[in-house]
Order: structure tokens, then C-alpha cells, then sequence
């Protein structure tokens, strides 16, 4: 019993010994930050002098007097709503073909569909740049024979559209995911639909969704957290133009917190981003009934 | 029916051409673009490809600007990212799977609820706390993040972890083996896949980030690879021909470790994707 007692006590030593460095880096990278960044909401701090209590002017001001706050929201959320269901849609229905079973080639497919998601991002930003780029860019090259000529990223219309292309082209990463989920599906499901009479519109309804819904609500979940955060396409792209229409939220705050010296305005931006990202997440766990997970979640 | 399968299976195979050549279009037209020279770049109707490859562009852009020492510097940040990840997020994983201790439950907890929070909102406290540390400016930001064993890895190894029957560490016990002797001699070895996986999606998330260099970095010639092409698009705006070369620099080094490790990019994300962003 008490041999028992004491390898217990062992095992806890050893078991913090190995989180250690987990620890400190919760401590260090998460737990202060969040408590330090909702301090400094409260205070008016332009870094130089001392931080100045301020209660919730910053929150206030950022709804009413901020001329650019409520037009970032706009923006992002606009771009939420055009990149996030056509990126999911798009990748799934790739996926979809990508793995028809008598398709040849299949290989040499999925590495062409998934280079593009390694660029990093700068490289990309740069690359799009140029094919939008009005006066010599590739689409506008492409597009002059028909006589087309449009000024994509720099009309104020298009801007966020194409930089969701953008963002599609560089989805190749979920497309895989949607195969590896494809490929765990049990082939007796699609045996009992066949046997039913069922065509490949039934498979897809009554097999394939429902037993891809966890990929597809994984997808869904960080497709709109990372749209959310979008930052450096219009930071290296439009620099938020034309006319502020594509000053996502982070690039607001970046320029609040590193171009005005706004500190406490910023802190405060971002405490909102996270309380919008986490009720978002809760909110859609929470409606998640549609989400199938087999006999047992694990 | 066999038929409608045949040509179905052919519209499908040529949908997969038309999709594989716009997905590499782009890449490809910036390698073309940077082997042009400006005028060739300007010319109407467009020209396909460069009449005589101009490999001196990549002379003259190692040269106008310091992209060597940039990506070295990249190579510094990349490698102490892998190692501390690799390190702390394997032990991290270890403690969760394997070890039965008090406390763990609500560790890991956090470890998982921290993975929720987009970084995007620890940015600026980070920076602040780095700033009164005197650590601007220097690596420490950039490179200390990756030994507090990031919670998306950790994950990731314990899933696999838990997978390896515990017989095994049993047995060892029984003939008296630490947790620490299990860790390095039994665990390690059998997890060579997954921390290479581990170690390839750290090297090309770190190799690609911007944000972070941007914040913390000032100084040129600290620059990393990334933020030295964004200081470069900024200096040379319209002259395609340097541009392109310059992006082509960066995206170079991901493609080569993309060529050799085709599979593990491929097949490691079914747990690792949705990185991004």
C-alpha cells in the first residue's frame, strides 16, 4: 500500500517534470498576455509615458467616435462571408472529383492541387499582386482579347472577391483533408445505398456528408477563425485601400497599435476579436446537432 | 452504365488537367517573369516566354539587396523553432499520454483551450511583454515560443501516443525503468514519422511568417527572408522582373523540402491541417 503511495507520488513528479516547458509557455505566451492586453484595454497608452486609466472609454470609442473601427468589422466580416463557404464548397466538391475511383493520374493531381498552399504568404501576396496588377498583370493580359480591362484589386468592388481567390488557390490543404476523410468512410455504407438502388446523388446525401460533417465542422471552425485574422494580403496588396475596402480588422489594429502608438485602443480591439472568435466557436458547437460522430466521439 | 462511368471518369480526368494547370499557372508565371527583362515584361500583346533567360535578375537582386544574409537569418529562426517543438511539444505529449499524474487533466485542458485563442490577440501583449524584456529586436521573441511546446503539435503527438499499446511501458517498468528511460528509449524511437511530420509543418509555418518578424524585428540586417521581401516590394514597386525573382527566392527553399517529402506534407495533414493563417 504504501509502495503503492509512493510511485504515485513519483509518477505526478515525473508527469510535471515533462509539462514544464508547457507550462511556461502557457504562462509566458497565453496567461499573461490575455490578463496584461485587458489591463491595457482600460488604459489610454501611447507606450511613451504611463499607462492611463481610462475604464471603458476605449470599447465606447471604438463604437461611436472611431471613424475606421466599424468599417474594419464590415470589411472582415464581408470577406468572411465571401471566402469561407466558397472556399469550403470548392474544396469539397475538388475533393469530391479528386477521388472518383477509375479517375488516372490521381498522384500527379493531388501534388499540383497542393503546391500552392505551401507559398508562403508574402511570396503569394507579391505573385497576385503582379496578376492583378492593372497594366501588365496576367489577368488583364489573358482578358484583352475579349476586351476586358478591369482594375480588380484596386476597384473597390472586387477587392475583397479577389483576394479570396487568392485564398481558394492557396486552399489545397483542405481539399486533402476532405480526401484522407473520404478515404476512412466505411465502403459497406455505399454497398447498402447500391443495394437500395440508390444513384451517386444518394451516396453523396445519405453516406458521404453525414459521415464527413466533423472534417466538414473542423473546416468550418478554422476556415472562419483564420479569415477573421486576415492580415498580411491587405497589408502587402491594397495597404487597406482602395477607400479603407479592404482594412481588415488586424490591419486596423496593427496600425493603431504600431503606426498611432494607440496601445490601450488596440489591447481593447483585440479583447473584442477574441470574445467575437470564442462565442463563434461556442455558438458553433453548440448548434453543432448536425454534426455525425459515429458510435462513440472520441 | 458502364459507358456513362467511362466518360465520367474522362470529363473528370480532364477537369483535373484544366484544375493542375491553373493551380501551377501562377507559379509558373512568376518564375517565367522573373527570367524577363522590364521591357519584355511590358510589352503588349503579352509575351509567353523570356527570349533569353535573364538569370542575371537573381544576380542583381542578391546584390541590391541583402537576401543572402536574409535567408540565413530565416535559417537560424527555422531550425531553433524545430528543435524547440519538436523537444518540448513531444515531452509535453509524452506527460499527457502516457503518465498518470495529478493536475494533468486540468493542464491539458488549458493546453487545449489555449489553442482556441487566435494568436492574432496575443500579438500586441506579446509584443508589449517582449518590449519591457529589452527583446526587441533580437530572436528571443521569435524563437523562445517554439519551447513552450505549442499546443497544436502537442496534440497532435499525443493522439499518436496514446496509439503505441501501454504494455510496453509496462514492461519496462517492471524492470525498473523512469518515465524518462521510457520517454527516450521506447517512445522516441517509435515516433520518428510523426515528429518529422512535426518538424516539416514547423519548418515551413516558421519559414512563412511574416507577422511575427514584422513586429519584433527593426533592424535590416535582422531581417528575416519574408519581411526582407516585403522592405524589397516596397523599394522596387512596379519592377515586375526583380519582384518576381525576389518571390521565387522565398518560395524556392519550401518547394525543395516539399520535393522530398511529397508524402508527409500530403498524408501528415489529416491531423495538422487548417494551420494556416
Amino acid at each position: 500500500m504504501k509502495g503503492k503511495l509512493k510511485t504515485r507520488r513519483k509518477e505526478t513528479i515525473w508527469g510535471w517534470i515533462f509539462v514544464i516547458p508547457a507550462c511556461m509557455g502557457l504562462l509566458i505566451y497565453i496567461i499573461l498576455p490575455m490578463i496584461y492586453s485587458l489591463m491595457i484595454s482600460f488604459c489610454s497608452w501611447d507606450i511613451i509615458s504611463a499607462p492611463e486609466f481610462v475604464g471603458l472609454k476605449n470599447y465606447k470609442a471604438l463604437f461611436t467616435t472611431d471613424p475606421h473601427y466599424m468599417n474594419s468589422c464590415l470589411v472582415t466580416l464581408k470577406y468572411t462571408l465571401i471566402f469561407v463557404p466558397s472556399m469550403l464548397i470548392i474544396t469539397f466538391v475538388i475533393a469530391l472529383l479528386l477521388n472518383v475511383e477509375q479517375l488516372k493520374g490521381k498522384g500527379l493531381w493531388r501534388v499540383l492541387i497542393y503546391i500552392p498552399s505551401i507559398v508562403p504568404i508574402m511570396a503569394s501576396s507579391a505573385l497576385w499582386t503582379f496578376i492583378y496588377d492593372p497594366t501588365n498583370g496576367l489577368l488583364n493580359n489573358l482578358l484583352a482579347p475579349f476586351g476586358i480591362h478591369e482594375d480588380w484589386i484596386f476597384d473597390k468592388k472586387m477587392v475583397l472577391p479577389c483576394i479570396a481567390i487568392m485564398g481558394i488557390w492557396g486552399a489545397g490543404n483542405t481539399i486533402m483533408i476532405n480526401l484522407s476523410g473520404f478515404g476512412s468512410i466505411q465502403q459497406e455504407l455505399y454497398e447498402a445505398v447500391d443495394i437500395d438502388g440508390g444513384n451517386w446523388w444518394a451516396r453523396l446525401i445519405y453516406v458521404t456528408l453525414p459521415m464527413m460533417s466533423p472534417l466538414i465542422f473542423y473546416n468550418l471552425v478554422m476556415a472562419l477563425i483564420g479569415a477573421l485574422q486576415t492580415f498580411t494580403q491587405g497589408y502587402v496588396m491594397t495597404n487597406g485601400g482602395p477607400e479603407n475596402a479592404s482594412n481588415f480588422y488586424m490591419l486596423y489594429l496593427y496600425d493603431n497599435a504600431f503606426n498611432y502608438n494607440r496601445m490601450g485602443l488596440a489591447c481593447a480591439q483585440s479583447w473584442l476579436l477574441f470574445l467575437v472568435i470564442a462565442l463563434l466557436t461556442i455558438f458553433l458547437f453548440r448548434t453543432s446537432g448536425w454534426v455525425y460522430y459515429g458510435g462513440d466521439a472520441e | 452504365m458502364k459507358k456513362k462511368q467511362k466518360i465520367a471518369a474522362v470529363l473528370d480526368f480532364l477537369f483535373m488537367l484544366l484544375l493542375g494547370l491553373i493551380m501551377v499557372f501562377p507559379l509558373f508565371w512568376m518564375a517565367r517573369s522573373s527570367l524577363m527583362t522590364q521591357s519584355e515584361i511590358f510589352r503588349k500583346p503579352m509575351q509567353w516566354l523570356p527570349k533569353i533567360a535573364q538569370w542575371k535578375n537573381y544576380a542583381d537582386i542578391m546584390t541590391m539587396r541583402p537576401f543572402a544574409r536574409w535567408m540565413c537569418n530565416s535559417a537560424f529562426i527555422v531550425f531553433f523553432n524545430v528543435i524547440g517543438t519538436m523537444l518540448t511539444s513531444s515531452m509535453a505529449a509524452f506527460a499527457f499520454a502516457r503518465i498518470n499524474f495529478r493536475g494533468k487533466n486540468v493542464v491539458f485542458a488549458m493546453v487545449m483551450a489555449a489553442m482556441m485563442i487566435p494568436s492574432a490577440t496575443l500579438l500586441i501583449p506579446q509584443f508589449m511583454i517582449w518590449k519591457a524584456l529589452k527583446g526587441i529586436d533580437t530572436y528571443a521573441p521569435l524563437i523562445l515560443g517554439a519551447f513552450g511546446a505549442p499546443g497544436f503539435y502537442t496534440f497532435m503527438l499525443r493522439q499518436f501516443y496514446k496509439g503505441i499499446p501501454m504494455d510496453m511501458d509496462e514492461a519496462a517498468r517492471i524492470d525498473g525503468a523512469s518515465p524518462l528511460d521510457i520517454y527516450l528509449k521506447i517512445i522516441i524511437p517509435l515516433s520518428k514519422a510523426p515528429l518529422v511530420t512535426v518538424a516539416i509543418f514547423t519548418f515551413t509555418s516558421c519559414w512563412n511568417d511574416f507577422m511575427g518578424p514584422l513586429i519584433y524585428l527593426s533592424s535590416e540586417e535582422k531581417y528575416t527572408a519574408a519581411l526582407g521581401l516585403r522592405s524589397f516590394i516596397g523599394m522596387y514597386t512596379g519592377q515586375w522582373h526583380y519582384l518576381m525573382a525576389a518571390s521565387t527566392v522565398l518560395v524556392i527553399p519550401v518547394i525543395i523540402l516539399f520535393a522530398f517529402c511529397q508524402k508527409i506534407f500530403i498524408n501528415g495533414i489529416n491531423l495538422s491541417g487548417g494551420l494556416k493563417g
